[in-house]
């Protein structure tokens, strides 16, 4: 039964919707907070609290990748980068549940959960 | 290895490097990474099929350093690997299993495998299990390009049958 061609096609078309559905939902989800962090190679850079409403420019600079972040009542965005792929900076501004990623230079920048984000307000401060 | 089966592994390389080049240059349509149309990998598969998975394995690799290489992403180098090896000892794995005229099956799972051995990659590197978020899209995606590839990969596969050139490992299979 697992060789017929027939199988592996309904198996692909369940797959499919399966992902479908998953993806609209992750996606779509609201985030659990206004607080934005920065990360590089796992570690936090930054942690930036949207509901500020500050506008400011800055730029995540480590062994040549250079990634411009911009900060402003719209939201965060990466708006400029040297990487070769250039997926980061066409992401826009994080809005969803999908974290902006830059895969080449090891940068995710993504929601906090409310619970980080209340802890280290401190480091919200300071742009 | 025979001196055909050596200048066969050197030109699918050729082929291969050349199509991953012009494809790095396409400018990706989505803005969610890791979604590409895997075009080179007609050839990984195409490579499977006629010259048996040690070449195969010689000509992704080459392809995947030569090919980062020469379009200056060499740091996402660990990515294409990851994906790369994960998809291909899968579809080495379960080839056995599969007629010719399945071949798109094969390629299909291999994309998928592919998707999620890059994600393993970027958790990893980025230390960001939130990527995973990413997955489902990717399987989507997986699932359509492995399909069209793979499409291409089996037609090649069978006319070169049909022409009786493709004698230098499926005849012994078949």
């Amino acid at each position: 039964m697992i060789r017929t061609t027939r199988f592996w096609m309904v198996f692909f078309a369940v797959l499919l919707c399966i992902c479908g559905g998953a993806s609209w939902y992750l996606i779509n989800r609201e985030p659990g907070s206004r607080v934005a962090g920065i990360y590089q190679d796992g570690a936090l850079i930054r942690r930036i609290n949207l509901e500020d409403g500050q506008a400011f420019e800055f730029t995540i600079s480590k062994d040549g990748m250079e990634n411009q972040v911009c900060v402003d009542e719209e939201g965060i965005r990466i708006i400029r980068s040297n990487c070769p792929d250039q997926t980061c900076v066409k992401h826009g501004n994080l809005r969803s549940g999908a974290p902006i990623v830059c895969l080449p230079h090891h940068i995710v920048i993504k929601w906090e959960n409310e619970t980080d984000a209340i802890e280290d307000i401190d480091a919200v401060t300071g742009g | 290895m025979s001196i055909k089966k050596l200048t066969m592994t050197a030109l699918l390389t050729a082929a291969a490097l050349i199509i991953y080049l012009i494809e790095v240059n396409i400018p990706s349509l989505t803005p969610i990474p890791g979604i590409k149309l895997g075009l080179a990998n007609i050839v990984s598969i195409f490579a499977l099929y006629i010259t048996g998975p040690y070449n195969a394995l010689c000509v992704l690799l080459a392809r995947i350093f030569l090919g980062s290489i020469f379009s200056g992403q060499v740091i996402a180098m660990i990515y294409s690997l990851s994906g790369g090896l994960l998809s291909f000892s899968i579809i080495a794995l379960i080839r056995g299993f599969f007629k010719i005229s399945q071949i798109w099956i094969v390629s299909v799972i291999g994309a998928i495998t592919h998707n999620i051995g890059q994600i393993i990659a970027a958790v990893i590197i980025t230390g960001t299990p939130e990527i995973t978020i990413y997955l489902p899209v990717l399987i989507i995606s997986g699932i359509i390009t492995g399909a069209f590839t793979g499409l291409a990969a089996q037609v090649l596969t069978e006319r070169l049958i049909k022409l009786g050139l493709a004698d230098l490992y499926v005849k012994k299979k078949t």
